[in-house]
């Protein structure tokens, strides 16, 4: 599903670099639930955002499902997005001005999705989360844990292939974080969703199936 | 899609209310004030463009070189100059010669007042001037006229008018003539303006000089011969100076007069009919060419500033909103969509302020027609499909350009630094800066302009004329009295005793634009000892000097115990000059008849102060019908005294209109063009200083929100509030400080051009921009403090506890 062939990312410091991933290489295959561990400033997160299209190594190749992500277009990329990556944040992410459901529907406008189409897809999920109540309410209006379960709920309408999520349960206590776990489990099992999370918890992590250790941007 | 972007549109607007008022405030007043000017432009511009061969129509004038080396134009022709033009010049299609004046016209005891113009035959045919009913060759009949659609309503009511008898008349003349067609009215924004139109032929049986080449008085317009070329034309016209004009030109080769650049002495112009209305060159010029362009620069400049903020705040806005384009970008929006996205919100913005703008235009119209002397309606305006497509290509260009701008930008973000919430501001700023930099050096160019306009006109209204201009009042007489010729004596009669009134007089010419329209003025040239002496004239009756309040210097003043002063003239200082005499009084001067010079007055500006003022002849007619009647009057109660004087007047002509006014009135009414300036001008300023104080303040209010936990810490350390308010007002009194130091050269520059047009004129002085610079400083600092006072009395708990 997801390879990384060395990986490299570095910023330039004065005359020096930055190093801040050196010689990944990584293979997470199809329907794995994967944890990211490491301490601060070991690279996690910038792992995860290459993967993620988010950023760009300076080295490396990246094969997202067999394809060259590093010679994709712009365009190309922003399928990716759209198709077959969703994305889960810390800090939720979601927009203020828009409600729950408009939330919800947003990426897939961005998909050209039928009308009627989004209409019934957004509801299944809202049902599936049980936050059919809360469709109309704005984000400031729900809890941490709700808003999180909104900003899941958002990654799974476009019915990606992989989640991404970066410490996804940082701002929630532990009741809270381990619903959360829960349904990243059962989403793992059930859909066959391919996850990859970046967490500082051990409990969490333990929810994968394989623990990938990142210390001073080298696989531990 | 759409929708969701107006529905996120709308809750951002709810949502930030001060930013949407200032937005759509700004944008409307902007869009109010340009939507007012760019109609007044293209109406300027759309002056004699209805004319269908337009292409081909000139109006001749002709360049005269002078013996100081300079020329004059002028547009006042002979009565045979039209023949010889049609048949000697093979290239002239055809011509026409043209004037009007004001008459009063009667039917069935009825009085009106009316722009009579008198054409020849050719005129229909070359102008489009269409006639609606009756005779199309109405102006083969001398005693025929045509007359427009409002006039015949007027007139006739619901009569037809076709054949009925009206009475014209014509200085001494009362002429009748039969109504043989009606006319379209004349458009408005036509340079050639009638009510009426009557042959040609009958204006020379009035005036008798149907074939004297000496006698210049009638605007004369040509067709050229398709295929012909203008200067093949002018070519041709010139064999008529030659065998024409010899007379003339034998006296301006003694006069040691120079030929001009082509090597002529007198050298005819054509002038296109499409720009006469902005040729100075023409009598029929209306205003100065720059004056719509004027217009537009100013509306262009307005609507600049306004955009302007709206670009500031989308940008200081897009900040806040980094989180969402991030999310957006996540989610998987390509550029185009998040350009869409936020372009449709600018798009919504200004189609609000575009509906408010045309109604708060329709609210001011009136206001506006009276201050610019326009007659503009609303429904007409939207009617014509150009004004209609202007305002729409207008309205999408500025949401281009305001949300366009932003929107590419914001769609630039890097996504991840969006996310972190590492989003730099110091970049972004300088383009901001400069916005602020621009708007508020239009802003201050504005004010110094108003202001030096403004010294100028009070100059120009103040400087002393060398008469008396507050206590005079003038009095035109109308055609049917001065065919009577009685009106000035007994007008003297009527006023006699009467402790408010101190000296009565006559004169053919008028000082300043009276109530009755224009101004008029007469030159003779004649020769004196061998040289050619070009002068002024006017003719006038006793007591003038005495009422006028005209300094004499040297003589005396005409006196009614002096019989040979029926030949009697007094000169100015500058005519004792060209006439090269140390002591004047005495002097025979041979022009019609022989004149004698008794006494010479201190120079005075009969003129507008445009011109420098010259030599002057005034001449003593004992007992002639004036044109005008001066009125010297008491300056304890002025009102007062205009009151006795219309009242007596009353007596004189009861069914006249009484149209005197105090001659610094009718000086005002000269520098009328000057005013209109100066008002566009002070409106502009207002406006723009306005909007930019807003963008300011909203700049203000989006930096200190974003400088909020700096402002707390300093004052956690013991930042004083004036510290606190110095702070945030420096980095903004710098940029205002950067836009006077750009503005005022311009300013300065552009004055100076623009008073050159003056022969009199007050000096730039250096305060003004100082003046300027400090209002804007002065308005700029209120509106920065207010928020910044605001900011820093804030509990800094508050702030900090936040983050």
């Amino acid at each position: 599903m997801i390879q990384l062939r060395h990986i490299s990312k570095y910023y330039p410091v004065g005359f020096g670099k930055n190093e801040i991933l050196k010689d990944i290489d990584l293979r997470i295959f199809e329907g794995e639930f994967v944890s990211i561990m490491g301490p601060s400033g070991s690279g996690k997160s910038t792992l995860l955002h290459i993967m993620g299209l988010l950023e760009e190594p300076n080295q490396g190749e990246y094969l997202f499902d067999g394809e060259p992500v590093h010679k994709m277009n712009e365009k190309k990329r922003t399928q990716l997005h759209r198709g077959a990556i969703g994305f889960v944040f810390q800090a939720y992410h979601l927009i203020d001005e828009l409600t729950v459901y408009e939330n919800i529907e947003t990426p897939l406008l961005y998909k050209n999705v039928p009308a009627a189409e989004r209409k019934s897809r957004v509801a299944d999920i809202l049902d599936r989360f049980n936050i059919v109540a809360k469709k109309d309410l704005f984000p400031s209006q729900l809890s941490g844990g709700q808003q999180q379960l909104v900003g899941i709920a958002r990654a799974l309408v476009g019915e990606p292939k992989v989640i991404l999520a970066d410490e996804p349960t940082g701002n929630l206590h532990s009741d809270q974080a381990k619903e959360i776990m829960e349904l990243f489990k059962q989403l793992n099992e059930k859909d066959k969703i391919t996850i990859v999370q970046v967490t500082h918890s051990e409990v969490n992590a333990g929810y994968g199936h394989r623990i990938i250790q990142i210390r001073d941007g080298k696989i531990a | 899609m759409l929708r969701n972007y107006i529905r996120i549109a709308w809750r951002n607007l709810k949502r930030n209310r001060v930013f949407a008022f200032i937005n759509i405030g700004g944008m409307t007043v902007a869009i109010c004030v340009a939507l007012l000017l760019c109609i007044a432009a293209y109406h300027e511009w759309s002056f004699d463009q209805f004319h269908s061969n337009r292409s081909s129509l000139y109006e001749v004038y002709m360049e005269e070189a002078l013996p100081n080396g300079k020329t004059v134009m002028g547009a006042n022709h002979p009565a045979p100059l039209m023949a010889a033009l049609q048949q000697e010049c093979p290239s002239v299609k055809q011509a026409t010669r043209y004037q009007s004046s004001k008459r009063s016209v009667s039917y069935n005891g009825k009085t009106l007042s009316r722009v009579i113009g008198f054409a020849d035959t050719s005129f229909l045919q070359m102008f489009s001037f269409p006639i609606r009913s009756g005779n199309i060759n109405t102006l083969r009949n001398r005693d025929q006229v045509l007359i427009s659609e409002e006039t015949a309503k007027n007139i006739f009511g619901n009569e037809d008018p076709l054949n009925k008898i009206i009475e014209v008349k014509l200085g001494q003349l009362q002429k009748s003539y039969t109504v043989g067609g009606v006319m379209a009215n004349v458009p408005e924004n036509s340079s050639i303006h009638f009510d009426m139109l009557v042959s040609f032929s009958s204006l020379l049986e009035w005036y008798g000089n149907e074939s004297s080449w000496s006698y210049s008085s009638y605007y004369t317009f040509l067709q050229v011969k398709e295929h012909a070329s203008v200067p093949l034309v002018l070519k041709q016209m010139q064999g008529l100076v030659n065998k024409y004009m010899s007379e003339k030109l034998q006296g301006m080769k003694r006069d040691g007069v120079q030929p001009g650049k082509d090597g002529q002495l007198l050298t005819y112009g054509l002038m296109p009919v499409g720009d006469i209305h902005f040729d100075r060159r023409s009598d029929l010029a209306g205003i100065g060419a720059f004056y719509p362009w004027l217009m537009v620069i100013i509306s262009i400049m307005v609507l600049a500033i306004a955009a302007g903020n709206f670009i500031n705040l989308s940008m200081g806005r897009s900040f806040t909103r980094a989180g969402e384009i991030g999310m957006r970008k996540a989610l998987g929006a390509r550029k185009t969509q998040l350009i869409a996205q936020f372009w449709s919100e600018s798009f919504i913005l200004c189609g609000i302020s575009l509906f408010a703008g045309i109604v708060l235009a329709a609210f001011v119209l009136p206001q506006f027609n009276e201050l610019f002397r326009y007659h503009f309606r609303m429904a007409s305006i939207f009617s014509s499909i150009r004004i209609l497509s202007g305002v729409v290509a207008g309205f999408l260009l500025i949401t281009v350009l305001a949300g366009g701008y932003p929107a590419w930008m914001i769609s630039r973000f890097k996504m991840l630094e969006v996310l972190k919430g590492k989003l730099s501001l110091g970049r972004k700023s300088i383009f901001r800066n400069v916005l602020i930099i621009v708007q508020f050096s239009i802003a201050v160019l504005l004010i110094s302009c108003t202001i030096i306009l403004w010294q100028q006109l009070t100059y120009l209204r103040s400087r002393p004329l060398g008469y008396n201009q507050h206590e005079v009042i003038s009095i035109p007489v109308n055609s049917g009295l001065l065919q009577k010729g009685d009106a000035l004596s007994r007008l003297r009669t009527t006023l006699a005793g009467d402790p408010h009134i101190l000296a009565v007089s006559g004169s053919n010419t008028n000082m300043g634009d009276g109530l009755d329209g224009g101004r008029n003025s007469a030159t003779y040239g004649f020769d004196y000892k061998g040289r050619g002496v070009k002068c002024n004239w006017s003719m006038v009756e006793y007591d003038y000097l005495q009422t006028l309040g005209l300094h004499l210097v040297a003589g005396r003043d005409f006196s009614r115990e002096f019989s040979t002063d029926s030949s009697a003239v007094i000169i100015n200082e500058l005519m004792a000059k060209e006439l090269g005499e140390k002591d004047p009084i005495g002097a025979e001067l041979d022009v019609i008849g022989k004149f004698h010079v008794v006494g010479v007055v201190k120079n005075f500006n009969f003129h507008s102060l445009k011109e420098e003022t010259g030599p002057m002849t005034i001449q003593l007619i004992p007992g002639m019908k004036p044109m005008y009647i001066f009125v010297r009057v008491l300056p304890a109660d002025l009102p007062l005294a205009m009151e006795k004087v219309k009242k007596a007047w009353h007596t004189i002509d009861p069914d006249g209109e009484f149209e005197g006014s105090f001659l610094d009135e009718n000086i005002d009414r000269m520098y009328r063009s000057e005013a209109r300036l100066a008002k566009i001008s002070i409106s502009g300023a207002v406006v723009a200083i306005v909007i930019s104080c807003l963008g300011l303040f909203a700049i203000a209010v989006l930096v200190i929100a974003q400088r909020n936990k700096e402002i707390g810490v300093r004052k956690v350390l013991g930042a004083s509030v004036s510290g606190i308010v110095t702070l945030i007002a420096k980095d903004f009194l710098r940029l205002v400080l950067i836009a006077i130091l750009i503005a005022t050269p311009v300013a300065w520059y552009l004055m100076r051009i623009w008073l050159q047009d003056f022969a009199y004129h007050i000096d730039v002085k250096w305060w003004v921009f100082l003046l300027a610079g400090i209002t804007a400083i002065v308005i700029a600092f209120f509106t920065i403090s207010f928020e910044s006072v605001k900011a820093a009395l804030m509990n800094p708990v508050k702030s900090l506890k936040t983050e």
